[in-house]
């Protein structure tokens, strides 16, 4: 896989990101590219970004507590009366492990995947109040809901679908820690962070 | 970020007047501002309460109305009036909930004309979860640290919703209550909130009236006087008050080292004891010193008495340089079970002489009297002492140049204590 390679629909070319993602859209067409071993297939749209104010934008680096993150993939979910925002930072531009940053008005986030033997027991039912145990530390579940993926930019490390339904859950420790819980039809991810001052987000220039 | 920000405008479902959306997706209630009505901004504007309209508390602020602090767009999307009432006495303050796109939602406090902006933080402090109950048992002011600041507890209390209009990131219910615990740092408050089984920690700063009239563009008519100080307003020092202080201290310091050296033993020119005041008495003696002043004393036998002394100086032409008078007066007794005493036998001039030489000093006891069971002085010690200097400039430079920076430095202190005046702390060796 190179840089070299081109849209499957338009045939411009794609960025270096596909080195480090799985999916990306492209940025003439907007159609959504997925990396199938070395070939690229055309995967569909890449639904409508509203613009909105925001810190973070992809290609544009953060410094958040002397740490940098460049942005390259960014997912919109849909919770009804609102959304919130999931951008991708890829282990090769941040350091030894990829993260996610969230956002949902002033509420930042940033996590790492949790996987293998770390992964805390799926609970049973995500009802307020459920604990689940990681890391030897207790996590209640704190807030959870469905939201709807309506939109996504630039690269992105897993395949996800325009209008695919994830069901959330935020479990928080009493010392502040954040695990995160996402579902989806086919598939779940466990994702370990911390909250993150907005007014500790500093763009690099 | 809301999907609603599209529409702008929504009618109340319970008297129908138009209002305004505002805020983002995780607004959860929306206070009719016309009737008073609780809406459910989550669930189709449906009516959670009904509350009596009450009156709209006095604030320079309006829904909708935008403005810029630390750079971050904020628009006022709610107001609240809160209440606190405390031993039969009640303090009274308005709230307006701020909202950023990007920053989310925060609090911006009027408070005695004083504004605050108050945003939401993660961490509670290194001390815990404090409660009124583990204040009351503390040996002493407890504190706490966040993120390497130190805070000192400030106070603790129950506050309660009165008014509410407007958008907000929670269900605001009238008489809904809430207590808390502040500590307070040099520059901030944190305060730790719980409301019901929910926790929430808070950072407050105070922002200055002109910072938040020019940030939102407020009426200057509509703008509160402020009272007293705030318990987060900063010392504001005087443009130069940093090298008033040092130049008074260091003046002082000056004057007083001065003051030192100046201070010498003067030298005895002639010193002559016990001379009878019945006749005049004529005294010559040589001055050799006129650089500084030449004392001369008169001290009188007096019990229970007085004189009153005529003295003429001669030059050593044999010129009248100088004509006064000087009184010596002692009185003491036995009253209430108390010595007491007053006046002083010692009568002193300090005088500058224009040249060196033989001066005299001629001397009548002019009058004389009595008083209770005293004696009428007769006798008469006397002294000339030359070098003598003239520290009361020095004194008063000193005095003056060290008021000035006690002021400067007090006006801190005094500053500091108004701030921490408010806090319900006591400690018991107070």
């Amino acid at each position: 896989m190179t840089d070299t390679q081109t849209c499957p629909n338009c045939g411009t070319p794609v960025g270096a990101h596909l080195a480090f993602a799985k999916m990306l859209d492209c940025e003439s067409c907007g159609t959504t590219i997925i990396r199938d071993g070395a070939a690229l297939r055309a995967a569909g749209d890449h639904g409508v970004m509203l613009d909105s104010p925001t810190l973070i934008e992809i290609g544009k680096t953060i410094d958040i507590k002397g740490s940098q993150y460049t942005p390259i993939g960014h997912i919109r979910f849909d919770y009804g009366a609102g959304w919130w925002d999931e951008y991708w930072c890829p282990r090769s531009v941040t350091g030894p492990k990829g993260v996610w940053i969230s956002v949902d008005e002033g509420d930042y986030a940033i996590e790492i995947r949790v996987t293998g033997r770390n992964e805390p027991k799926r609970p049973a039912k995500l009802d307020l109040g459920v604990e689940v145990e990681f890391d030897r530390e207790i996590y209640m579940l704190s807030e959870t809901d469905r939201a709807t993926c309506i939109a996504f930019r630039g690269g992105l490390p897993e395949e996800i679908n325009i209008g695919e339904e994830h069901t959330y859950a935020n479990f928080t420790s009493p010392t502040g820690g954040l695990l995160s819980l996402e579902t989806w039809d086919g598939g779940y991810d466990w994702h370990f962070g911390e909250w993150v001052d907005p007014w500790k987000i500093k763009a690099v220039t | 970020m809301s999907s609603a920000e599209a529409i702008r405008s929504i009618n109340c479902t319970s008297c129908g007047a138009g209002l305004s959306v505002l805020g983002g997706g995780r607004v959860a209630g929306r206070v009719c501002e016309y009737c008073g009505t609780l809406l459910d901004a989550q669930d189709n504007y449906k009516i959670l309460a009904e509350y009596k309209a009450q009156p709209r508390p006095k604030t320079p602020f309006d829904l909708g109305m935008t403005g810029v602090l630390d750079g971050v767009d904020w628009t006022v999307i709610g107001t609240q009036a809160v209440s606190e009432t405390y031993e039969g006495q009640r303090w009274d303050w308005v709230e307006h909930q701020l909202y950023s796109p990007t920053h989310g939602y925060c609090w911006l406090a009027i408070e005695d004309g004083h504004f605050t902006f108050t945003r939401k933080v993660r961490g509670i402090g290194n001390s815990g979860w404090w409660t009124e109950a583990r204040v009351n048992v503390s040996d002493n002011r407890p504190t706490t640290y966040w993120e390497g600041e130190r805070f000192q507890y400030y106070e603790c209390g129950t506050r309660k919703i009165e008014y509410a209009a407007g958008s907000f990131n929670f269900t605001p219910r009238y008489g809904d209550r809430s207590s808390y615990v502040t500590f307070m740092s040099a520059t901030h408050q944190l305060t730790q909130t719980l409301n019901g089984t929910e926790r929430e920690v808070e950072l407050t700063r105070y922002l200055s009236q002109n910072d938040v009239q020019t940030a939102f563009g407020l009426d200057p008519t509509r703008m509160p006087d402020a009272r007293g100080v705030h318990a987060l307003q900063q010392f504001k020092a005087w443009a130069h008050g940093k090298f008033t202080r040092n130049l008074g201290f260091l003046f002082a310091i000056a004057a007083f080292v001065l003051w030192l050296v100046m201070i010498g033993s003067p030298e005895t020119v002639i010193e002559e004891r016990d001379i009878p005041t019945t006749r005049p008495i004529s005294l010559s003696f040589d001055v050799t010193n006129v650089r500084d002043l030449v004392r001369f004393s008169i001290t009188s036998n007096a019990n229970n008495g007085w004189a009153w002394y005529d003295i003429e100086l001669l030059t050593p032409d044999g010129e009248t340089l100088v004509e006064f008078g000087r009184q010596s007066e002692y009185y003491f007794g036995y009253e209430d079970g108390e010595s007491w005493s007053e006046g002083s036998r010692t009568a002193t001039a300090t005088l500058r002489l224009p040249e060196t030489g033989t001066y005299t000093w001629n001397l009548i006891q002019s009058e004389a009297g009595t008083w209770s069971n005293g004696s009428r002085p007769n006798r008469v010690d006397l002294l000339v002492e030359q070098g003598v200097k003239a520290p009361f400039w020095l004194l008063f430079t000193m005095i003056v140049s060290a008021l000035a920076g006690i002021v400067v430095l007090s006006r801190r202190m005094f500053h500091s204590s108004r701030r921490w005046s408010g806090s319900d702390w006591t400690d018991e060796d107070d």
